[in-house]
This record gives C-alpha cells, structure tokens and sequence, in this order.
C-alpha cells in the first residue's frame, strides 16, 4: 500500500515538474488553424491538486500546451504560443463548448486585426470589438451552430488571447 | 441655457433611442429616499456613451464608478470630459486593474484630476482607492465603502491584500461597525474584482486560507456586495456564512447552505446580494454555465450572447432598497429585486365586545 503510495506521489511529482516545459514547448509557429495537436493526456486540475492554466474551473477538464481534440478548426494567430485549451463543463455532464488561450508579444490591436482579416476566409462572421482599447478588446465570432468571443488583452507585456466557443 | 437644457434632452434621447428602452426616473430624493446608481468596466466606445447618457437621464444621487473606466493610455480626460458634457458630475470614483498600471489603461489619479471630487470632505479615507461615504448628508441612512482588494499596479501606498490583520481588513471592518453603532442601516461595499462568479474570472479579492476578508464581510452582513472587473451582469441569491454549516462562501464549489433566500423580496438582515454589474460599456465576456457555483446565481442573472449594457439603480429608503437594472444599449435584459425591512406581524383586532360569533 506504501509503495502505492509512493508511486502516485512520485507519478504526481512529475507531472508537476514536467507541465512547465510542455507550455514552455508549445511550437511558437503552430499550422495556422486549431488542428489538434499530438495527444496528450488531459487533466483535471482539481484533481491534480493544481490551479487551471486555461479552465474556467478547476474541475473542467484542459489540456496544456495542445488542443483537445473536438475543438473546431479556427485559425490561430501566427507564432503565438499556445498555452492550452480547455473544456467549459464538468466531465460527463452537457457539453458547453471550450476555452483556448495563446500569448503571444504582439500588440492587442495587431492581434485583432488579424483576426479580422483572417476569420472570415475560413467561414466565420467576426463582429467587431466597439471600443479600440490598445488594453483589452473583444470580438464576437459565430460560425453554423457555433458561437464565442475572441478577447486579446495586454498582461505583463505581452498579449493574452483568448478563444471561447460554445453552442449558439 | 434653457437652449442647451433642451438639446442635451434631445440628444440623450436619441442616444437612448426614444422611449424603446424600458426604464422610469427614480423618485425625487428627499430626506428619507434618494437613488444611486452603479456599474464598471466602461471604455470609450458607443457603449459607454449611451450608458452615460441613460445615467444621465435617471439622475441618480451619484453614480459608484467599480473600475476600468477608460481602458485606454492617456484616455482619463476624455472620458471624464464626456460626463462632463452631459453635464453629470457626481461619480464616485473607484480604482480597477486598468486605472492603476496593473493591467494597461488609464492612472486613477489624473480620472481624480479630471473628474474631480465631487464629494470633497465628506469622503472618509483615500478617495478612489480605500474610502466611505455617508448619504444623505443631513441625516445618512446608507454607508458606502469603497475599497481596492486584490489591485495591483500602483496602490497609492496602500496595501491590497485585505486579509485579516491587514490595514484594509481593520479599515473596512471599523467602517462597517462604526455605522452600525450611529444607526447608519444600509451597508453597501463595493470593490473591482471578484470574489464569486460564473463568468471567467477567480477569487482574486480574498485569496488567504479561510478567505478572511470575504468571510468577514459576509459575517456582518453587509447588505449589499458591488463588483466589476468580469464583463457582464450577475447577481448571486442572498447569501450569508453560519458557523455550522457555512463557515465560509466556497468560491468553487456550490454550498447550498450559504443561500438564506432566493427568491427577488428578500429580507434586510438575513445575508448578503453580491452583484457584478461590468456592463458600462466594455464588450461582454461569457457566462461559464458549467461552473459548480452557478447555483449561487438567481436564475435570470447574466448574459450569455445577449449583450445589455446599463448600470444598476438602487432606489433607497430607511428601511427598503429596490433594485433595478437600467439597460442603456443592446438586448432586452431586465433584473429587478427589493431588500426589505420585516415589519410585525399586525395583532390580530380584537372582536367588539359583546358582539357574537
């Protein structure tokens, strides 16, 4: 039972100790598009005892550094660094759709002008953000059954972009 | 100036849209009503605008600004000049993460240059960071507390992490038990950050082992909590800790017995309504439904691809607070409840004497 013991505490500690270098990997220059990645093993941060890099929730299933793998295809931002994606329920119970993030040192309004430009070749309707806050701007995109928010925000010196999609 | 009366009318009312959104004037303050008014998370663009000009139109007493006004780099000036310009000016200035560098914006001490103090003396601390307000001034019946926990960036010198023993827990807490002591009956607090929600964001107001300082909070009953910082509308049931079985309000689980009442006639006293009202103007983030503490929430609470912008108004008695939202742009949305002073039962009339039954 000790050695049991031992081995989940061991198993844990390097799950910890690995995640950083995982993000920190993340390809920089991914294909233009939200491709799943190779697999990987999601986790539960509740579960693993550590706070969500993505999830909204710590009981929500997320996967570092790739993409889960029923996440719609919708073009990522050239050489952002993908920090993970996530799901936006609880396992087992109804699908709310996911949460993507990437970082990337680009300015927030370079960001979303991408994303403007680039949405609609690829069958989304991209709403703009009504404000052009060098700090903090946020798009509505909506595709067939599928709707979301695009938000890039200035932290630290770079810009956090974050994807959520869910059903419409 | 009769002139310029009639045109501000005239333009607040095409920025309103004519009489399609559904909302009243509050009554006319007096001694023993008045009506305040609340929202964050504002920006520069045409939502901000036609929720200053429903602000303007309700006339409120004053209008608890919760943060991240302008969201933009030298924007203090004009976002302050376009209040100006509709000619409102009591805003109660408080500080978010975008007005004091922790995240990019404006610096809350030129929207104070620029905005002014309408309040002056009879603020009590540091206005725009850690302060109160009495109301009305003759004789204040509600204490507005107004402070920054969980801010980053610059804090003005003062310390933000509100944890018990810190100098914002003992001056929040003083504030609270001082007004009691005179008799002051509403305790309103309002702060940026979240503590609870089903939006996006974590606890960042109160990150300590037993989360003292919310726990505290919510130990005295403040009657009402004010939050920004998520984009969009949310209002918690009444909510209050017990010693037995609602030590302290889990901010990622649901606990069913935190909720004293859910329904929209709640009792002062009994517990606490914690509202984010981030609806100034700033595009809408989304409601997180899968979340386990979306069963804090009355049902009809937030947005999930329904954008309405607006700000809260809160219509004030001695013993009644009567809340409406007050929707300036966008979807139809509407919230309303009241908090309300229990009054004795009436004894029963006596029968006349001699009178048979």
């Amino acid at each position: 039972m000790a050695g049991h013991a031992v081995k989940a505490l061991l198993a844990l500690l390097l799950a910890i100790a690995v995640t950083p270098f995982a993000v920190g990997c993340a390809p920089r220059n991914r294909p233009a598009s939200t491709s799943p990645g190779p697999a990987a093993a999601p986790m539960i941060p509740e579960a693993a005892g550590v706070e969500p890099a993505v999830a909204a929730d710590p009981s929500f299933r997320e996967l570092r550094g790739a993409l889960l793998p029923d996440i719609p295809e919708l073009p990522a931002y050239p050489g952002a660094t993908l920090v993970g994606s996530a799901e936006r329920n609880r396992p087992n119970e109804r699908k709310q759709g996911h949460t993507i993030k990437w970082t990337t040192p680009d300015s927030v309004p370079k960001v979303m002008a991408w994303y403007q430009a680039e949405l609609p070749k690829h069958g989304w309707t991209y709403s703009p953000p009504s404000d052009g806050a060098a700090s903090e701007q946020i798009a509505r995109i909506r595709r067939g059954s599928i709707q979301g928010t695009i938000a890039a925000e200035e932290e630290s010196g770079h810009t956090e972009i974050l994807v959520v999609l869910g059903p419409r | 100036m009769r002139t310029s009366i009639a045109v501000r009318l005239l333009t607040t009312t095409l920025l309103l849209g004519g009489s399609a959104l559904a909302w009243a004037p509050p009554p006319a303050d007096s001694a023993d009503t008045f009506t305040f008014a609340a929202a964050g998370d504002f920006a520069l663009g045409g939502n901000f605008q036609a929720t200053a000009a429903a602000v303007q139109a309700h006339a409120p007493a004053f209008l608890i600004t919760l943060g991240d006004l302008s969201y933009t780099v030298d924007g203090e000036r004009a976002w302050c000049q376009y209040w100006q310009d509709l000619g409102f000016k009591n805003l109660l200035l408080l500080a978010g993460n975008h007005d004091t560098g922790e995240s990019l914006g404006g610096n809350i001490d030129k929207y104070l240059k620029h905005c002014g103090n309408p309040f002056d003396k009879r603020i009590v601390g540091t206005y725009t960071r850690q302060y109160y307000l009495d109301y009305p001034f003759e004789a204040p019946f509600a204490r507005f507390i107004l402070i920054t926990p969980g801010i980053g960036g610059d804090t003005g010198g003062l310390d933000t992490d509100y944890r018990e023993g810190s100098a914002g827990f003992k001056f929040t807490a003083a504030a609270i038990d001082e007004a009691r002591t005179r008799g002051i009956k509403w305790i309103v607090v309002g702060m940026h950050k979240n503590y609870v929600s089903t939006m996006e964001k974590k606890n960042e107001v109160s990150v300590d082992t037993g989360q003292t300082f919310f726990t505290m909070l919510l130990n005295k009953k403040v009657d009402v909590i004010l939050q920004a910082h998520e984009h969009g509308y949310e209002r918690t049931k009444q909510v209050t800790t017990n010693p037995s079985t609602c030590p302290t309000l889990p901010f990622k689980t649901f606990q069913s017995t935190c909720i004293v009442d859910s329904d929209d006639a709640l009792v002062k006293g009994a517990g606490t309504v914690i509202q984010v009202i981030g609806t100034g103007g700033k595009d809408m983030r989304n409601l997180e439904p899968g979340k386990p503490v979306y069963k804090y929430f009355v049902e009809r609470f937030a947005y999930q691809d329904v954008e309405a912008f607006g700000f809260g108004s809160f219509a004030m008695t001695p013993t009644r607070l009567a809340f409406t939202y007050v929707r300036s742009r966008g979807a139809a949305f509407a919230d309303s409840y009241t908090i309300s002073e229990t009054t004795p039962p009436q004894p029963a009339p006596h029968p006349a004497p001699g009178l048979d039954r």
